[in-house]
């Protein structure tokens, strides 16, 4: 059945992610060097990176680590670092 | 507004989180349709890697927050004409109805009910995202596999050479359909596939709308998942995937201004590792003719 307060619960489990557990690396925006451009936003297939106001930022719920925003961040502001939370 | 600013103002309608692939290009055009078409949709989502994903929450850690039917492999347009004629005679035409399904269930299994959508006109948006093979069920080839690709069922060895037929091109069938909107789009240029969602949902108020997208698969293909989005910028480049679009049979091409060949299109991606070249040149020749073909269609 269709239930929407369980589906919109899923929204709000940052705390124990599958995906923060799983995951080596993630991805480390500096925020000294990036321009709030926004092109990493369309670049995220988990759409985990989303506008704070003018601020862009990585929502790591949601976060699978694969680098794509990095490679696609033509100023390389962002860098994968290994993922504290990994546990393998 | 730009692009941009859609992506950021538009709420993600799948849960966070799922379990597609690192760099899965079929999720990144999943999650985009689905936010654009947003809540005030319902949503058709075929067996196929997405649904494995978790999108159609049969697994209760994932889904999404409007209605969605995870729909047989072979009827998903058959079944969404239903619902669409449903919500019409309602006196909801507000409702957009939306399927975003593979290839396998597009072009393959699903064929029959989606020609039968298309030629009655039922008012919906059809997304096609295509990962050339059945990748849900260990990549096995379908219809629009390229040639020489090397498959779970034409695995490239001292029998066959990879898949032995070039790959059958779904969205000028689909075009011939005479619909309301059809168009070809990649995740690597997102300013024109958010457009062609747009579009594609305002023409399913009127009739019949499908957008077949290039969908890289870094799993089945073999390369890496940070690649995602420079494999299709590089399929885009090489005319594997033409970018076009046609409105009530006005064709209008999408001109490619620094061309690749496709011997550079395939380096570094493991499926065509063992491709020869005759089948290199075969698969040039075929998107040379294609590029032609889509050149004269738009000139008239
Ligand atoms: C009639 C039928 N045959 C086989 C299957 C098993 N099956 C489930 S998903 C899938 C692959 C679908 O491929 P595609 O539509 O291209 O989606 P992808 O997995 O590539 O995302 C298959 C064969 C099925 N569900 N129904
Ligand atoms: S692409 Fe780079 S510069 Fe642009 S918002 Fe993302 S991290 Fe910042
Ligand atoms: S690593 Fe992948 S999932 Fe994580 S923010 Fe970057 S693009 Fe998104
Ligand atoms: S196998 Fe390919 S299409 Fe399927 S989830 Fe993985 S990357 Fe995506
Ligand atoms: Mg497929």
């Amino acid at each position: 059945m269709f239930n929407p307060e369980r589906i919109r619960a899923l929204f709000d489990r940052a705390s124990d992610s599958d995906s923060e557990r799983w995951r080596s690396v993630r991805p480390n925006m500096d925020k000294g060097r990036c321009t709030d451009c926004g092109a990493c936003i369309e670049a995220c297939p988990m759409a985990t990176i989303a506008a704070d106001g003018a601020v862009i930022r990585i929502h790591y719920e949601g976060c699978i680590g694969c680098g794509i925003c990095a490679v696609n961040c033509r100023i390389h502001a962002i860098t994968m670092e290994p993922s504290p939370d990994w546990r393998h | 507004m730009s692009y941009i600013d859609v992506l950021k103002q538009t709420q993600n309608v799948m849960t966070p989180g799922s379990s597609a692939c690192q760099g899965c290009g079929g999720e990144l055009i999943l999650r985009r349709v689905m936010q654009i078409a947003g809540n005030n949709s319902v949503f058709a989502v075929p067996p196929g890697c997405m649904a494995g994903a978790g999108v159609d929450g049969w697994n209760f850690s994932n889904g999404c927050t409007a209605p969605i039917h995870i729909t047989l492999l072979d009827n998903t347009a058959s079944f969404m004409s239903g619902v669409s004629e449903m919500y019409q005679r309602k006196g909801r035409p507000d409702v957009n109805i939306v399927a975003i399904a593979g290839d396998g269930a597009t072009a393959d299994c699903g064929f029959q009910s989606l020609s039968g959508a298309a030629e009655r006109g039922t008012k919906m948006l059809y997304v096609c995202y295509d990962n050339e093979g059945y990748m849900n069920t260990g990549y096995q080839r379908s219809s629009t596999t390229s040639l020489g690709s090397s498959t779970s069922t034409t695995p490239a060895g001292a029998a066959i050479n990879g898949k032995e037929q070039q790959q059958k091109y779904v969205p000028l069938i689909m075009a011939m359909h005479n619909i309301e909107y059809c168009a070809t789009a990649s995740p690597s240029n997102m300013a024109d596939l958010v457009a062609k969602i747009q579009k594609g949902l305002d023409a399913s108020k009127r009739g019949f709308a499908y957008l077949h997208v290039f969908s890289p698969c870094p799993t089945g293909w073999k390369f890496a998942p940070d690649q995602s989005i420079a494999v299709a910028r590089k399929a885009v480049a090489a005319n594997l995937c033409p970018i076009w679009e046609c409105e009530k049979g006005v064709f209008k091409l999408t001109p490619n201004r620094k061309p690749i060949t496709i011997a550079e299109f395939v380096q570094g991606i493991g499926k065509f590792k063992k491709l020869t070249e005759e089948e290199i040149a075969a698969i040039q020749s075929l998107v040379d003719e294609r590029w032609a073909l889509l050149e004269k269609l738009a000139a008239e």
